[in-house]
């Protein structure tokens, strides 16, 4: 078996982000998802911050 | 190899080092707030600034306030800038016409500009704006380096304290750095490049004819302000494909070194500053030392590695003494040789070169300046609290041999100092390594890939040191721009540059609430030659440990193979 077909694997999410589409629909889906992803991500640090600080 | 060549790189550095220490206590002066020969023209802008964004530029924040300023302040970044590039086709100066970039490219750029690290999976002449690359690009050039340098002072200021908690105030030090330092030197050395033959123009295109008859449209952009920042804050991302490769952005020799000196001079000056306000002026010479003997170790290496037999040039019995396979003429082995190690050691990414086509063991060093940490002199800040997590981890070896505990400029370093510090280190190996080795198994990533066997393992592991390291430049031979690499990429550069800083931000909260002590007969001196190279094999070693395994089935096999191959004929 493939390294990426292993099921609810890190690997597997790696390897199915999905592609761009052309369509307007489903590129505001995939505008969402990239900027929520990326201010989940900066906010994941700010939380971090916090862990370090009640350490 | 020859006498000029080698007297071209220990110039080149010489002239970096020497003017960083002007540098150093000017800018030690601005992070102090202290007055400057620039008052006159930028204190009123300073206060309108103030006023405007409702800065209370007296109150100074503790650590954690000053890590949400900067991450509030990336968050509004990184929202702006996608936004630009997602819809640059309904923003002023497109004459081209381009349409907005694809989301994912928008997703990679934004995150590659607001992290200092340029990293550019599209080629900028045929994929941006003039706006976007002036008000988009640009623009975080300077804020990046900016925010780089903020996280410099802090550290700096932790130092100095006594018992104290404050490190400063970011919107202050953001403000300040960009008006006192970043703009005023871009400006000089934009005239500079203007007068040496850089363009600087809104003009779309040129046209022009060739020498055999067919016409050419010739791409436009303001350059040389581009340029300038792009090297002075260690930012490196082109506004060309070929960067400063490109006649355009790099013209002759002179530009050539104008922007080597650029790009590392200020993560120097930052070490200087540093000894200025934390009061260690000689720890601060020693930090720039350890910093120059890899510089110069680096270039060394590469340019003795691009002057041996290419195996290519053997095959075509060509007689040659330099790899001149991409590389400018105009440039030849030693300023593409120093370039390398600058533009790797500082997380610039800038490149004069491809360093693709190095020979393997360049390429391996290329890529090894980046996996110390970019700490050599490292990007503009960054640099410098790399390199002091480096020196407290060196105490605490030493400290640990000795059966003391560790002392830094004054500041006792615990457990708890150590564990924000190693916290910071191993987030380069858990970034760069964790994505290299899931992007050599997952088929859609190895579709990006145009070589296979060690020298396309080679070109992922460069790929995501330089995401990590926040470097930017390419190895070449990667398609990188598709969903998956733009997205990993993104993540990566995130994980190097907030990742590392969190803890060191930590860390100096930490160091600031301790008492300042006076240095006694057990101090371990941390200025001599002794310290030096303590610190140098730490860095050695920990690089070494980390990377040297994936290194050894990447570069160093490939070096074998051409060794070989080279026998044989």
């Amino acid at each position: 078996m493939p390294l990426n077909a292993l099921p609810n694997g890190a690997l597997t999410l790696l390897g199915r982000i999905p592609q761009s589409s052309s369509k307007p629909e489903e590129e505001r889906m995939t505008d969402l998802l990239y900027l929520a992803g990326g201010v989940a991500v900066l906010l994941l640090f700010a939380a971090y911050a916090v862990l370090l600080k009640r350490a | 190899m020859d006498a000029r060549g080698w007297s071209e790189i220990v110039f080149t550095i010489a002239v970096t080092v020497a003017l960083a220490f002007p540098l150093g206590l000017y800018m030690a002066r601005v992070w102090q707030g202290q007055s400057t020969w620039l008052d006159p023209v930028l204190r009123p802008v300073e206060g309108l600034l103030y006023k405007s964004f409702g800065v209370k530029a007296d109150k100074s924040q503790n650590w954690l306030s000053y890590t949400f300023a900067m991450l509030a302040f990336s968050i509004a970044s990184f929202l702006v800038l996608y936004l630009i590039l997602r819809f640059q086709n309904l923003l002023p100066m497109n004459p081209q016409g381009f349409p907005g970039t694809s989301p994912d490219l928008a997703f990679n750029t934004a995150i590659s500009f607001i992290t200092n690290t340029n990293w550019q999976s599209y080629t900028p002449e045929a994929t941006l704006s003039a706006f976007s690359q002036m008000a988009g690009l640009t623009s975080h050039n300077f804020l990046s380096a900016a925010a780089g340098i903020a996280m410099a002072a802090a550290v700096a200021r932790a130092f100095a304290a006594n018992r104290g908690e404050g490190l400063g105030n970011f919107w202050v030090d953001l403000t300040r750095i960009s008006l006192y330092i970043l703009l005023p030197i871009s400006i000089v050395i934009a005239l500079a490049y203007v007068a040496l033959g850089e363009p600087q123009t809104l003009v779309a295109h040129a046209s022009a004819v060739g020498v055999e008859g067919g016409k050419q449209t010739i791409a436009l952009y303001p350059t040389a302000s581009q340029e300038a920042i792009k090297q002075l804050g260690t930012n490196g991302g082109g506004i060309f494909n070929a960067n400063s490769a490109h006649p355009f952005e790099n013209p002759n020799a002179l530009t050539n070194f104008i922007e080597e000196v650029s790009m590392n001079v200020l993560g120097y000056a930052c070490v200087i500053a540093f000894g200025v306000v934390a009061l260690a002026r000689k720890e601060a010479r020693a930090l720039v030392a350890v910093m120059a003997v890899f510089i110069l170790a680096a270039s060394a290496i590469v340019y003795w590695a691009e002057t041996q037999p290419a195996p290519a040039m053997h095959a075509v019995h060509a007689a040659t003494a330099v790899n001149m396979e991409g590389k400018e003429v105009r440039f030849g082995a030693p300023s593409t040789a120093v370039w390398t190690a600058f533009t790797t050691g500082a997380s610039d990414g800038g490149v004069n070169a491809m360093h693709d086509s190095y020979m393997p063991l360049a390429g391996g060093v290329a890529m090894f300046m980046i996996q110390l940490g970019e700490i050599v002199p490292g990007g503009v800040g960054s640099g410098l609290y790399g390199m002091v997590v480096m020196a407290l981890i060196a105490v605490f070896v030493a400290g640990l041999m000795v059966g003391r505990t560790p002392e830094y400029l004054g500041k006792k370093i615990e457990a708890r100092e150590v564990k924000f510090a190693m916290l910071a280190v191993l987030i380069l190996p858990l970034s760069i390594l964790g994505f290299a080795a899931a992007a050599a198994v997952i088929p859609v990533a190895l579709k990006a890939l145009e070589n296979s066997g060690p020298h396309g393992l080679s070109e992922i592991l460069y790929a995501y040191s330089s995401a990590t390291g926040n470097n930017g430049s390419a190895f070449a031979g990667l398609s990188a721009n598709v969903p998956y690499w733009n997205s990993t990429l993104g993540i990566a550069m995130l994980m190097g540059r907030f990742g590392y800083v969190v803890p060191v931000l930590a860390m100096a909260g930490s160091i600031a609430a301790k008492p300042k002590l006076e240095p006694t007969a057990g101090t371990l001196p941390t200025h001599g030659p002794l310290f030096v190279s303590l610190l140098i094999g730490v860095i050695l070693i920990m690089a070494g440990l980390q990377f040297f395994p994936a290194q050894a089935l990447g570069p160093i096999v490939e070096h074998f193979q051409v060794l070989q191959t080279v026998a044989a004929r």
